[in-house]
């Protein structure tokens, strides 16, 4: 009891009120962090309504198993020169130009991982389309005047029975997809005016563990989700000068 | 008999029981009310975040308009991150001319230095992280666990008070101190010690479940029971840093599971063996070897560094205070030579600053603090400096 006497009301109270805030903070994370169970079923309506959006949080780290295949994003154009001649370029790996920019850094760049991440992005949204409208976006959608391109596309989309809200969620990462393989192909083909552009992303596994040793061991095959011809993504002159400044440098 | 034995029992262990609970209850009332849990730790946790930041800005400054700039377009409103306020989109606006990008980036990097310095932290920190808020959410392709864990740990710090110690609002509160006249807050001081150790009870939770959560996943995965995870993880493009570094590493089955094994249990048992000395020196060793490892060959330094730096609140004050007893003359000396230079016409051969500053590995100042020491220091210095002398502890 020695101790009763040195604490006031207001302290008590408050003490109680800043435990009882700090155990619920303390249960919310664990069970937005942990993996489902039965306790987070019950609680998480409230749980979650505290966590999100500032608490956030996604510790699956290389887990349960860590990703084991490469995944990239390719781009290739159609171009003129300036004596008009057309031609196609070879496919450009996106991924490799960021990656090289951190080989050997203890620092590196931010924007490294940006592939990568768009690859999940639109895999993920391209994977939610059925058969026949893969098929629409996997053939080509470009004009002559090399802007209603887009309007064949949804027109295509729209006939294969899809909702606009549907089709509005897929072309959110596919416009973001083309926007970044224009920007990029501008700085990869500089002294050439474009006429369309096609991406493809590509996933590729390692060798297993056990054959690591294997002599001549080779990378299973690459595999390909190419995408048709787009006429070029419209881009601002602002972020033209925003994206060639940095990338311009690292392919020139 | 038997039936007075039975009452008397009961009586015993409810007295027992009410004994331990008030017990219990009465420290648990003085670890949260007495005094600031960490003080030396959270200030190292400031610093760190304050260099965390500015080093990668400034590190990313070359590639800021690709990444967060009007470069970003081809992300922008493609991605949905989050549902944060949309009035945080006014900041780093990538339609706005370049120069307004770059002065809200110079000032997060400003910000960040008076966050090292501990300028004002109490009004420092909330600005920013809104501006650091602001900024990672331009871009949603750009990102990792490190971003969010130092967003909700900046958070937890608004309530901390990780500028009493190594700081200049700390000399600020001293000269306050010593020029006399009483805080205006010194009858609530006791509030912001509640509040302090509060703060940094959810900063040592959030970092445990960020440690338990990812190993109660990895225990579920067959490359991490088999040892072979951190193989595969070595192999993609993503993470080949030091490609030629990680193909010699890779070879070694062993080598790999060992790796793999102590990732995960050192993880899981982290928040445990933080419970004894012996222990918590090993944890901290080990996790802080497997962040460095992961930061330099893996590319996620910045990753690496915010868990470092929260791992930094278990140190104990009697390890900083010990550090500090050996390191302040030292710096002092190098400092004063600093300051004497331009003044002093003739220059001075050049000190033998370095050898002098040797830093200790973790713990080992604990090791070193004897009862020698504190007896030196006279009249029974006591070990622990009071807290007083930042902020007067209320009632």
């Amino acid at each position: 009891m020695s101790s009763a006497g040195s604490r006031t009301v207001a302290q008590r109270v408050a003490l109680v009120v800043v435990a009882a805030l700090v155990a619920f903070h303390m249960f919310s994370t664990f069970l937005w962090a942990a993996p489902t169970s039965a306790i987070n079923d019950k609680a998480s309506p409230v749980t979650s309504r505290h966590m999100y959006p500032l608490f956030a949080q996604n510790w699956q780290i290389f887990a349960p198993d860590p990703q084991s295949v490469d995944l990239r994003v390719w781009v290739r154009a159609t171009t003129t020169d300036e004596a008009g001649v057309e031609s196609v370029s070879e496919w450009a790996n996106l991924g490799d130009v960021f990656n090289e920019q951190v080989r050997h850094q203890i620092l590196p760049t931010r924007t490294w991982r940006i592939p990568v991440s768009m690859n999940r992005f639109f895999t993920t949204s391209y994977s939610s389309l059925e058969g026949q409208q893969q098929a629409v976006v996997h053939s080509d959608h470009v004009s002559a005047d090399g802007q209603s391109g887009r309007q064949d596309l949804t027109r295509a989309l729209l006939g294969t029975g899809m909702s606009v809200s549907t089709m509005d969620a897929y072309l959110l990462s596919e416009d973001s997809l083309y926007e970044f393989g224009t920007l990029a192909a501008m700085d990869l083909w500089p002294d050439q005016d474009l006429v369309a552009i096609q991406m493809s992303t590509s996933t590729q596994g390692v060798v297993p563990f056990e054959q690591r040793l294997t002599p001549g061991i080779q990378r299973p095959e690459e595999q390909f989700t190419r995408l048709g011809w787009r006429d070029p993504s419209p881009v601002t002159s602002q972020a033209r000068a925003g994206f060639s400044s940095v990338f311009g440098g690292w392919v020139s | 008999m038997s039936e007075d034995t039975g009452t008397l029992g009961v009586r015993e262990l409810v007295a027992g029981a009410t004994g331990w609970v008030r017990s219990t209850w009465a420290a648990g009332e003085s670890w949260m009310l007495d005094s600031r849990k960490a003080s030396y730790g959270v200030a190292v946790l400031r610093i760190g975040f304050g260099l965390i930041i500015a080093v990668q800005l400034v590190a990313n400054w070359g590639d800021r308009s690709l990444a967060w700039g009007a470069g970003r377009s081809f992300a922008q409103g493609r991605v949905e991150v989050d549902e944060f306020p949309s009035w945080l989109d006014v900041l780093f606006d990538g339609s706005a001319p370049p120069w307004t990008f770059d002065l809200q980036y110079v000032a997060l990097i400003v910000l960040s230095v008076l966050l090292v310095l501990g300028w004002r932290s109490r009004i420092v920190i909330p600005v920013l992280f809104v501006l650091y808020l602001a900024l990672f959410r331009t871009n949603a392709y750009i990102g990792d666990g490190g971003i969010q864990l130092l967003r909700m740990v900046l958070l937890y710090m608004l309530f901390v008070d990780t500028s009493g110690r190594w700081s200049l609002d700390a000399r600020r509160r001293r000269a306050a101190a010593a020029a006399g006249g009483p805080s205006r807050f010194a009858s609530w001081a006791w509030l912001a010690t509640l509040l302090h150790n509060g703060g940094v009870v959810l900063i040592a939770f959030q970092i445990f479940v960020v440690y338990v959560a990812s190993a109660m996943y990895k225990i579920q995965g067959g490359m991490w029971q088999h040892g072979t995870a951190i193989y595969y993880v070595f192999q993609l493009d993503e993470f080949s840093t030091w490609p030629a570094v990680t193909e010699v590493m890779g070879r070694s089955g062993v080598l790999i599971a060992i790796l793999s094994y102590s990732a995960v249990f050192v993880q899981l048992f982290f928040p445990f063996l933080l419970l004894r000395r012996s222990t918590r020196i090993l944890a901290l060793v080990a996790i802080t070897g497997m962040h460095l490892g992961i930061g330099v060959l893996m590319g996620l330094m910045y990753f690496s560094m915010t868990m470092i730096a929260i791992d930094a609140i278990f140190i104990r004050d009697v390890t900083y205070q010990a550090a500090e007893r050996r390191l302040a003359p030292v710096l002092r000396r190098g400092w004063d030579r600093v300051r004497r230079r331009p003044r002093a016409a003739p220059p001075e051969p050049v000190a033998p600053v370095g050898p002098d500053t040797d830093l200790q590995p973790v713990g080992a100042a604990a090791g070193h603090r004897t009862e020698g020491t504190a007896g030196s220091g006279g009249a029974g210095a006591p070990e622990r400096p009071t807290p007083e002398t930042t902020m007067p502890a209320g009632s």
